[in-house]
């Protein structure tokens, strides 16, 4: 044994000093030139873990078994009455040694800076981050010198050994990602999952060396023949685990959909995506037109836009009476009465179908949303500027308009066209509740009864956006039997089809179809939340949000639902807030009626029932009346908010998380 | 305890489903014989003896070395055995005494005193390196590390190939000197025919990877016969018998070549009505030509 390490030695001890020679030189010679050429730090860690390491990885590699080959020593060497399985061990260590010491010395003379390192970090966390950083360049150069080696015994000559290296090396990639993925879904933590590949990847080209070894060059079977089986056995292995992963998650995919198709969810584009109607239905192309209208009416007025109000930066009560003349004379212009006179047109009409490329996925472009949140501002504007007139019925026609905007959107099977619909209705609710809390506004039963009807027709579920991200923007990601990914491929972003592309790859297919049953089960879940009264799973549908971001090795486990599903965990407290809005001012609306009918504001809310309303609203929040008293000559009606605390009646955007009740309040 | 040193059945080697190197050998090599294996360059010895020292994998068969499988036992095999390969080369970076030192370390049975004693014996310079020596030189120290572990069969590769007449000489005097002090066994192959002549006990002859025959040479010598045979006119065509290895004409005149040669064999010959059998006795080499000739 000691002779044969000394042979080793004696063979391989040129190599050594020459490489010692090398990492000498790569210190000096960038000492020698100006610093502005060559950053010294990026350079020292750049060339002592990285390129020397590679460099001395793949000749040390290489020539520890070619030497036999070069000189035709192997005979000789392999007639000593040595087991060659030994002869192989002496060979193969005796390299790595050398590849060892050579990394410590390069270490040593170009960067020397462990204690720099440990010191300057916060103890013991940094230095199981060194170890673990060491730990993986360790074992990357392993599996390069293994590979080198296993090169070198094929090839028995070192330069093509080299070059054919990294081909081996995607080759041992090949062999090892399918059992990879399979080891990354068994396994609980990072740390398991390291402790179980780590072996794996760096025995592969051991023992594909040994056998070659063993076989080819000792027995002088053909080598072909070896790599094949074990090719086989390996890739049987690697292939059969991926199967049975690949399997699971296949039975979880399809249990998943199963779920789903018995709540009756729509799962298809076809089912999803609203049917087109006829151009003379459809109020977008009319809304278009006004968007386009709007645009120049902007670039036309643009010193009075800057005090529009709800608009502009400036608050309604701060505008000078002044400036308010002036929105209401430019108001009266003949192109903003043909703004007005088109948007008051298009929510007369039946439908609306923006023009949507729904197939394009997460690329799809929404321009319309901000101009109808656009629109809607500018109909509160209005509203406003015609009650400063005291032209209140027509103020009440603008704000009935204001109301009705936002149900356009409602057909559109998108997240973010539901929530710009609850913004809209929202800055709706609130223009109308200006208009009443104005001193001596009184309109007739009639038009009351009109505002609630509205509120009434009002869609309060978001379910239907929450299929349509299921279906166009989530499932996207996945590939799926339905033709639909590949009809997005045609188009959108580089990024998402290669995402796309990689992601449906058949080796992902465990992570990905697992993923899938992840994010469907969670939209079917949010689904089922989003048709129960909130207070009932306000608890599980906040314990919803944290499943898929718990821990990050997990996550990654699922990783287009985790990064797509928390956005969605206020979701349903979004929709509670919209039917609180809707139905405080569905409530105040009904007082405003009773007032109407018997001079005076009711002393409890249970006066307006059945008389007004058939039933009373209950609050989202709490599964209870909201509450009502009557405040100075006026009244308040609000719910508590998400916070489930009662702050008087109280709203403050800017601590919403402590004054976040949504109030509808007349002071008169 | 095997009564054979080498012992193969049905060993064969294929390279290829069409290359066979060895087919179905069987071989007995007594104990403390010299056994000479004949045959020319590709024959198949080379590759008969790496199967024997475990160094290739036979295709099927059997071989055993001491009684011992040479792909199970191969270190065991190997410590008893003096193995000098065909055109061995060693470490050339190695002086001749590291060389020798490199070698003992592999064997407990090594004896310091023979290695002296062949060292000097051989005209060995201790401080040269093994690339600077000749040829001759890097057999004679091939044969040194072959020996002086007292290995009690000697397997030689042709190892006198390559080497001038004068140091061939001078090498198998070696051998001749060394074996015949102990009762060991050799295995020495070789195409030079001189060579198994002089040392030979036992012969084999290996043609196209078959054994053509293995016998003592005082036997083979007895055995193997040419007769000429004359006849008055045509030859007849459907001489053959089964000891019949070769025949030959030359107008009326036949000219066989038998094996196990009895007088039975004339008296088959009789039976064609020949004018006149005469028998010859062979050298070695004719033995060899005739039996390596390609017509029978």
């Amino acid at each position: 044994m000691k002779t044969l390490i000394w042979k080793e030695w004696r063979e391989q001890r040129l190599f050594f000093f020459l490489a010692v020679g090398i990492i000498v030189l790569s210190r000096i010679v960038p000492k020698l030139l100006p610093e502005r050429i060559l950053d010294y730090e990026t350079y020292s860690l750049f060339m002592s873990y990285i390129i020397l390491p590679i460099l001395f990885s793949l000749f040390l590699g290489s020539i520890s078994f070619t030497n036999e080959f070069a000189r035709n020593t192997r005979s000789f060497l392999l007639s000593q009455p040595v087991s060659t399985a030994k002869l192989f061990r002496v060979k193969y260590f005796s390299g790595l040694t050398l590849l060892v010491m050579l990394l410590f010395l390069s270490h040593a003379i170009l960067v020397a800076r462990f204690s720099d390192l440990i010191k300057t970090g916060n103890g013991p966390v940094e230095l199981t981050r060194i170890l673990s950083a060491a730990a993986i360049l360790l074992s990357s150069l392993i599996i390069i010198y293994s590979a080198a080696c296993f090169s070198s015994l094929l090839l028995k000559n070192s330069l093509p050994a080299i070059i054919c290296t990294p081909f081996l090396l995607l080759f041992g990639l090949l062999l090892v990602t399918p059992l990879t993925i399979f080891l990354f879904l068994v396994s609980p933590n990072v740390y398991v999952f390291s402790f179980l590949l780590l072996p794996v990847s760096i025995a592969l080209f051991p023992v594909f060396s040994f056998l070659t070894w063993q076989r080819a060059i000792v027995k002088d079977v053909s080598s072909r023949k070896i790599i094949f089986k074990t090719t086989v056995v390996i890739l049987l292995i690697s292939f059969g685990s991926h199967a049975i992963a690949n399997l699971a998650a296949s039975r979880e995919l399809s249990k998943a959909l199963r779920q789903v198709k018995t709540e009756g969810i729509k799962m298809t584009p076809e089912e999803v995506i609203p049917p087109p109607i006829p151009d003379k239905d459809n109020a977008a192309l009319i809304y278009q037109h006004a968007f386009d209208l709007a645009e120049q009416l902007k670039n036309k007025y643009k010193a009075e836009w800057e005090y529009m109000p709800y608009e502009s930066m400036v608050k309604p009560e701060e505008m000078t009476a002044e400036q308010k003349r002036i929105i209401g004379r430019i108001m009266k212009k003949p192109e903003f009465i043909t703004f007005y006179a088109l948007i008051e047109q298009a929510v007369s009409m039946p439908a609306c179908r923006f023009d949507i490329k729904y197939e394009e996925g997460p690329s799809m472009l929404l321009p319309h949303l901000a101009k109808m949140r656009s629109m809607a501002r500018l109909i509160d504007a209005r509203t406003y500027i015609l009650a400063e007139e005291e032209k209140y019925n027509a103020a009440l026609r603008s704000a009935e308009t204001g109301l009705r905007l936002g149900d356009f959107l409602a057909d559109e099977p998108i997240l973010i066209s539901q929530l710009v619909r609850i913004a809209v209705d929202a800055i709706a609710v609130k223009s109308i509740n200006r208009l009443f809390d104005r001193p001596g506004v009184i309109f007739s039963q009639n038009d009351y009864r009109n505002l609630i009807s509205e509120i009434e027709k009002k869609d309060r579920f978001i379910t239907k956006s929450l299929e349509g991200e299921l279906v166009l923007l989530g499932g996207w990601a996945f590939k799926r039997k339905t033709d639909f990914l590949e009809l997005s491929q045609s188009s959108g972003s580089l990024a998402h089809k290669t995402f796309a592309s990689f992601y449906g790859s058949y080796l992902i297919q465990p992570v990905s179809k697992r993923d899938y049953a992840v994010y469907i089960g969670a939209l079917a879940n949010l689904n089922l939340y989003s048709r129960k009264p909130y207070f009932s799973i306000k608890d599980r549908s906040a314990e919803w949000g944290n499943t898929f971001s718990v821990d990050r090795f997990q996550s990654m486990k699922h990783i287009v639902s985790s990064m797509t599903l928390p956005a969605l965990s206020r979701l349903i407290e979004q929709q509670a807030k919209h039917n609180a809005c809707l139905d405080s001012s569905k409530l105040g609306i009904a007082i405003k009626i009773y007032r109407t009918r018997y001079g005076k504001y009711p002393g409890v809310l249970s006066s307006i029932i059945p008389e007004i309303l058939p039933e009373l609203p209950l609050d989202p929040f709490t599964g209870k009346d909201y509450i009502y008293r009557r405040e100075g000559k006026g009244f308040i009606v609000y719910s508590i908010g998400p916070n489930e605390k009662d702050n008087g009646g109280i709203f403050d955007g800017k601590h919403q998380d402590k004054y976040d009740d949504i109030v509808f309040k007349v002071t008169n | 305890m095997a009564e054979y040193a080498i012992e193969t059945q049905g060993l064969t080697k294929r390279y290829t489903r069409r290359k066979e190197a060895v087919k179905s050998l069987d071989m007995q090599v007594p104990k403390g014989s010299v056994y000479v294996f004949l045959g020319r360059n590709g024959a198949g010895k080379t590759t008969t003896i790496r199967m024997l020292m475990g160094l290739l994998q036979k295709t099927s068969g059997k071989a055993a070395v001491f009684g011992m499988d040479p792909d199970r036992d191969p270190v065991q095999i190997k410590k008893r055995v003096g193995y000098v390969a065909d055109n061995q080369k060693m470490y050339d970076w190695m002086p001749i005494q590291e060389t020798v030192n490199f070698r003992r370390s592999f064997y407990p049975t090594w004896s310091d005193s023979l290695a002296e004693d062949l060292l000097t014996r051989f005209e060995l310079p201790r401080t040269a390196r093994v690339k600077d020596l000749s040829r001759g030189m890097n057999g004679k120290l091939a044969l040194l590390l072959a020996l002086a572990h007292q290995p009690e069969l000697l397997i030689l590769d042709d190892p006198t190939s390559g080497l001038d007449p004068v140091v061939r000489r001078e090498f198998l005097q070696g051998i001749i000197e060394t074996i015949h002090q102990e009762a060991k066994t050799v295995f020495f192959s070789t195409h030079i025919i001189t060579e198994a002549e002089q040392i030979a006990d036992y012969v084999g002859i290996l043609e196209e990877g078959r054994l053509l025959l293995s016998e003592p040479l005082d036997k083979l010598k007895d055995s193997v016969k040419q007769i000429r045979v004359i006849f008055e006119d045509r030859i007849p065509g459907e001489i053959s018998f089964p000891e019949l290895l070769k025949k030959k004409t030359f107008g009326h005149e036949l000219v066989i070549t038998v094996k196990d040669y009895t007088p039975d064999v004339l008296r088959k010959l009789s039976g064609f009505n020949p004018k006149s059998a005469e028998v010859l006795d062979l050298t070695l080499e004719d033995i060899f030509v005739s039996l390596v000739g390609k017509e029978v």
